[in-house]
């Protein structure tokens, strides 16, 4: 069975709204402090205001394949609201996983790096360009001590995936 | 109801207080793992939660972009976030962070089917992203990274320690001033700087996620450091370079050059792409404490240093040409002349960091890339060492001096057998000037490659010496 995702936990109005008004509060420590403890507590709160609490060892899945093919109402509606909510508050910055976010890069989708015949190219190119690393020799200390931030002493993850990536029935 | 809330709430504060009071008293383990198990879903699931928001804001953000042609629909996996991809095309991201087996370097990849539907797993059925790679080699990139750091360390432990007697040397024994050796003195106070700070970084910050996440002003600042006296040191390099190009190629019998424009070009110059890359990372990736390495920004600190290489290579292969013609004049047998000239320029190598230019580009693949890894970081820790091992421990010059000195320490302390093994230590001394300057000839002291100018240098040394101490 899947577990119920964000999006369809927010239908009920009240749960909904105390989401919102956790991320409102929540977007200013985001701006401010990535991933500091004060901002863990408000996660945590922000958790467990949606009920959430309780179902924290399952997965989120997906929501959107089911949603989008069939554009109803309520999820005009729903889409109405998350707009008025972005209006006021989108994240300029980001948690430190992804560092690099203008505005313009934001609507691009800096995360995926596609093939080459993929299209928008200029804005694609620029994403791209700030994703290429460090190749030349000198570089080796600061690919380090990234290298080292990336893998060691990274306080606070699971040790694991709870799905193995392997698993036919993994994410996707 | 006001009075009501202010209750509960006064209520609320005092049994947290009661908490916070009564915590010390619990079993210490069992107070530790529940705390643990709180702190791991916490941060795993609000990068997860986090990226899920993000994506959803996106996708309803784009609705009314135009698609043309078959496309599979965003979608949020559960991990990561997809875009519109084209039907036929497998779409690419970097691994997320969000476990500690994970590994942020490699790629999930996901695939739009030429019917314009994800990819759905033949076994389950259902759509499925490819993360397989994720955990795939991450103990084994996590053991590299540790080894590589330890190597770091001890390179440059061992490069601090000996950069630092060779500095006392030079400070202590004025006899040897002279415009080669500040530069050199320079250079290796460039290399201590530079050891010095890359140590603190990668032991305070690299190795440290929670100052990375707390993200202080203090580590941009010391990153802005490093990377300044990184470039500084490179920049002595090419210092070096120009000074014995120009000794040797440009202007054999000129008088004493302007060391001030090796100055201003070792300390001052470094500064500009410094300050370039802090503004520009400031303004367009300004992520925790700067260190991440996957933007081309490192490129404003690195393109100038690699320059500085290029040009350092040049200066070398002209020296060399030169060498070879100057020892050709001399006819001398090939065989040793050739020998001369393999010499010198194994000797000017690390001084001119030409090894970065020979190993240029770091290789695509998984064990090359690692091999590459190895190599250029022995190379780059242990260069000090090498540097301060052969321009002051294997230089003539220190080591006539430090014998000198050692036999007046034993002449002054009166052994009955002092006089005889001064004499004859003072003979080897010579001999090993000589043949210790034959193939450091390139340093400008050409002209006292004979046994008797040797002496003399000695011979005024001692006097010089005798008037300074």
């Amino acid at each position: 069975m899947r577990p119920p995702s964000l999006l369809s936990l927010l239908s009920p109005l009240s749960p909904l709204s105390m989401c919102c008004v956790a991320l409102l509060l929540l977007e200013p420590r985001l701006l401010a402090a990535p991933a500091g403890s004060s901002q863990q507590r408000s996660r945590s709160t922000f958790l467990k205001n949606r009920n959430e609490a309780d179902e924290l060892g399952t997965p989120l899945r997906e929501a959107v394949p089911q949603l989008q093919p069939v554009p109803d109402v309520t999820l005009e509606a729903k889409r109405a609201l998350w707009r008025s909510l972005l209006i006021r508050g989108p994240p300029a910055r980001h948690v430190h996983a992804v560092p690099a976010h203008s505005d313009e890069t934001l609507r691009q989708n800096p995360r995926a790096r596609r093939h080459a015949h993929t299209g928008a190219r200029g804005h694609h190119h620029h994403a791209q360009l700030m994703r290429v690393g460090c190749v030349l020799g000198t570089c080796q200390v600061q690919n380090l001590s990234h290298r080292l931030y990336q893998l060691i002493g990274q306080s606070g993850r699971e040790d694991s995936s709870p799905m193995n990536p392997r698993s036919p029935h993994s994410y996707g | 109801m006001n009075g009501r809330q202010t209750t509960s709430l006064l209520l609320l504060c005092f049994v947290s207080k009661l908490f916070v009071a009564a915590s010390p008293d619990v079993n210490e383990t069992e107070e530790q793992k529940p705390q643990n198990v709180y702190h791991d879903i916490g941060v795993t699931r609000n990068k997860i939660v986090t990226a899920q928001f993000e994506c959803y804001q996106k996708i309803m953000k784009d609705t009314d972009q135009k698609r043309k042609g078959l496309t599979c629909n965003r979608t949020w996996d559960g991990w990561l976030c997809w875009e519109d991809t084209k039907a036929g095309v497998t779409a690419e991201q970097h691994c997320p962070d969000y476990f500690q087996d994970f590994d942020p370097n490699e790629k999930v990849t996901k695939i739009c089917t030429t019917n314009g539907h994800w990819f759905l797993h033949p076994e389950s059925n259902r759509t499925w992203t490819n993360f397989t790679r994720c955990n795939e080699h991450t103990n084994e990139g996590r053991m590299t990274a540790m080894n590589l750091l330890y190597l770091a360390l001890i390179g440059h432990g061992l490069s601090l320690t000996a950069l630092l007697i060779s500095l006392g040397i030079f400070f202590h024994f004025k006899s040897l001033s002279c415009q080669r050796i500040t530069l050199h003195k320079n250079l290796f106070f460039s290399f201590v700087l530079n050891s010095v700070v890359t140590i603190i970084f990668l032991t305070v910050v690299a190795n440290n996620q929670e100052l990375v996440q707390q993200n202080p002003t203090n580590c941009k600042v010391l990153q802005f450091i490093h990377l300044y006296l990184f470039g500084c040191n490179y920049f002595w390099m090419l210092c070096e370079g120009i000074y014995l190009h120009t000794l040797i190629v440009v202007a054999v019998f000129a008088e004493k050059q302007h060391l001030m424009w090796y100055y201003l070009l070792g300390w001052g110059f470094p500064m500009i792409p410094a300050c370039i890359h802090a503004i520009a990372r400031h303004y367009y990736h300004n992520d925790n404490c700067w260190i991440s390495s996957n933007t081309s920004l490192l490129y404003i600190i690195h393109g100038p240093i690699c320059a500085a290489l290029v040009v350092n290579l040049f200066f070398l292969l002209n020296i060399v040409r030169v060498l070879i013609t100057k020892l050709k004049v001399t006819h001398q047998a090939e065989s040793s002349l050739y020998m001369k000239a393999v010499r010198a320029t194994l000797i000017l190598v690390p001084l001119l960091g030409i090894q970065y230019v020979l190993l240029p580009v770091k290789p695509r693949g998984r064990i090359a890339s690692e091999v590459y890894d190895y190599v250029m970081h022995i190379i780059m820790h242990y260069q000090g060492l090498l540097v301060a091992t052969i321009f002051c421990f294997f230089n003539g010059e220190v080591q006539g001096v430090l014998r000198r000195h050692w036999n007046q320490y034993r002449i002054q302390f009166g052994s009955s057998f002092a006089h005889s093994d001064t004499l004859r230590s003072a003979s080897y001394t010579a001999s090993s000037i000589t043949e210790v300057q034959g193939c450091y000839s390139i340093d400008g002291q050409m002209e006292h490659l004979n046994g008797k100018g040797c002496h003399d240098t000695e011979t005024s040394m001692l006097k010089s010496d005798s008037l300074f101490s």
